[in-house]
């Protein structure tokens, strides 16, 4: 499968969503070029697994709908859940709370830019903590064939603050996001 | 043809439209049941001024985000469990002070794409949030049961190696006496034995000298073979008396060496065929202690280090060398155990007092875990701890030599 016009719509996507967040947050905000991978469920345990199995992360989940519905994972390590409070001027003292409104932030600015650009306008489940840790690692469903997961990485300047998004569309979802961005960028008119 | 509002109304959620600088412009029959506040009088005033008991500057950030970003924001009960107090929804059945609230901050876009106002929807969570409360109680009353239990088998190993000792009390004083007849007879038969011999070697000889001279030779042996078990198993009858004596739950004064000596014998089938003793005692002050507890925790750390040994041997070959050491500190008797087993591993060191270990395996009853032993060293004002690695391990034991005064508050 070829990502190439995924790739430009993700790419400018984000690109947007870091100048909104970085307003937002008064700081400079870098997202790193996307990496993007095409996987069975075996292939998404890997890259997943391992990320979610290094000791000291937070992982929070949180689900978007549309005809490109899919899901994000948000990794965060403790050292940045400790900076969250003075990067966002969010007034609460629960840690859970905080990291679920800047894990929303990234994800509905980042999915919200890349839909943007394809003319889909998402709506998102509450984000959730997943509690990869007591639950004994990630376990993923095995219902799909194929998908496509997007990473990046979204870094704060100055600050050693670092968030990992696995965005993820899945058979169905992938092929209309496939379709929606070749109609952009695709070499074929 | 209903209009939008009319369905609004009808939601069993609530919802709040404001605009930019938090001024409410809608408000539904849902929010004015459960706030008793009527839309009139809300719409158009501040939403911080109509709920003067809702997170003011929470909600300005909240609002201010969807703003800024044109993305929906959340609230969940986990962490919040309300936002704008409302009863819940169970005057009858109750349980709960009041409803747990779910919010999502939807941005409400005008004509050319901006933001235009924030629909705040308030969901009601209180059932959600009930059934995992229950969950969560439940499984508190599982762990609180989960460790009565536990609790409750380290009393009965307790209660069952107490009885032991005093089965083991009686039966070493009921062997005392029949020990102490057999020795005195077979000493008496190898006195006379040797008489006898003498009075045959007078005899004339008719022939069967050669029998004779094998009977000679041969049954003085046997005898003092004898006397040499019984008093070895004298021996150990003796250190089982003095092991298993029956205390009345006062303290006695305990010499620390008889005790380790007195238990090394007891112990000797746990490590002889292993392990060579290193014995190095060294004069020590008497201890006050209740010395029943004091002995099985020597027995608890000598067979320890005798199975570690026996662990090494089963994989080396190679016999180990069990240390026992003591020495006088300053106010206190230190006792070091030590064996060249192979070290306890890095992942059982954190566990290794935890009463959880102290199930022996089967087959292998230590009748009182280290968990216990330190329960009782620390009874007794006293410290017991380890240091392990690839070499071995070492188990020290400080007993203070002031208990007495120390552990009589009562």
């Amino acid at each position: 499968m070829n990502c190439e016009a995924i790739s430009e719509v993700v790419n400018i996507g984000i690109g947007q969503a870091g100048d909104k967040l970085a307003r937002l947050l008064s700081c400079f905000v870098r997202i790193s070029t996307p990496r993007l991978r095409i996987v069975d469920v075996d292939g998404a345990q890997a890259v997943l697994a391992h990320v979610c199995s290094e000791a000291q992360v937070i992982v929070t989940r949180q689900a978007f709908s549309s005809q490109i519905r899919g899901e994000v994972l948000t990794v965060f390590d403790t050292t940045s859940r400790d900076l969250v409070a003075e990067l966002v001027h969010y007034p609460t003292t629960d840690p859970d709370e905080m990291i679920l409104e800047i894990s929303n932030l990234i994800v509905a600015t980042c999915l919200s830019g890349i839909g943007a650009q394809i003319s889909y306008e998402l709506s998102f489940s509450p984000p959730s903590i997943l509690d990869v840790v007591r639950e004994g690692g990630l376990a993923l469903d095995r219902s799909w064939r194929v998908a496509l997961i997007a990473e990046l990485a979204l870094q704060v300047e100055d600050r050693p603050f670092r968030a990992r998004l696995f965005m993820f569309w899945a058979d169905d979802a992938l092929e209309t996001f496939q379709r929606a961005a070749e109609r952009l960028f695709g070499d074929d008119p | 043809v209903i209009h939008a509002d009319a369905l609004v109304d009808r939601l069993h959620a609530g919802v709040v439209a404001v605009d930019r600088d938090l001024m409410v412009a809608a408000w539904n029959v849902f929010m004015t049941t459960h706030t008793g506040k009527p839309a009139r009088d809300v719409v158009g005033t501040d939403l911080r001024l109509a709920c003067p008991d809702a997170p003011a500057e929470w909600l300005a950030w909240k609002v201010r985000t969807v703003f800024e970003l044109g993305t929906q924001a959340f609230s969940s009960w986990r962490q919040r469990p309300y936002v704008i107090r409302m009863p819940h929804n169970r005057p009858l059945t109750g349980g709960i002070d009041c409803m747990r609230q779910d919010l999502t901050f939807l941005p409400v876009f005008d004509r050319s794409g901006a933001v235009a106002q924030v629909c705040i929807v308030i969901t009601d969570a209180t059932d959600v949030a009930m059934a995992e409360l229950a969950v969560a109680r439940s499984h508190a009353a599982t762990v609180r049961e989960h460790a009565a239990r536990e609790q409750l088998e380290a009393q009965l190993r307790l209660a069952h190696t107490a009885a032991m000792g005093q089965l083991a009390a009686g039966v070493a004083h009921e062997l005392n006496t029949p020990m102490q007849f057999i020795g005195d007879s077979v000493q008496f038969a190898l006195d006379s034995a040797t008489e006898l011999i003498g009075f045959a070697a007078k005899l004339p000889d008719d022939g069967s000298a050669q029998d004779v001279t094998i009977l000679v030779d041969d049954l003085p042996i046997a005898l003092r073979r004898a006397i040499d078990g019984v008093e070895r198993v004298s021996r150990i009858v003796r250190s089982l008396r003095v092991f298993a004596q029956p205390q009345n739950g006062g303290s006695a004064v305990v010499d620390v060496n008889a005790a380790i000596e007195n238990t090394l014998v007891l112990a000797a089938s746990e490590y002889r065929s292993v392990a060579d003793v290193a014995l190095d005692l060294t004069p020590v002050r008497q201890v006050a202690c209740l010395a029943d507890e004091i002995n099985v925790v020597l027995l608890n750390l000598i067979v320890n280090a005798a199975r570690a040994i026996t662990d090494a041997f089963a994989l080396t070959g190679t016999r180990g060398v069990l240390g026992v050491r003591s020495r006088q500190l300053a106010g206190s008797v230190e006792i070091a155990i030590s064996d060249t087993g192979a070290g306890i591993p890095a992942d059982a060191v954190e566990r290794v007092f935890d009463l959880a270990a102290a199930a022996a395996p089967a087959g292998k009853p230590t009748g009182l875990g280290l968990a216990m032993a330190r329960a009782v060293v620390e009874k007794h004002g006293g410290r017991l701890w380890f240091e392990t690695g690839d070499a071995g391990t070492t188990f020290y034991l400080d007993l203070p030599t002031s208990f007495a005064s120390a552990a009589a508050p009562a």
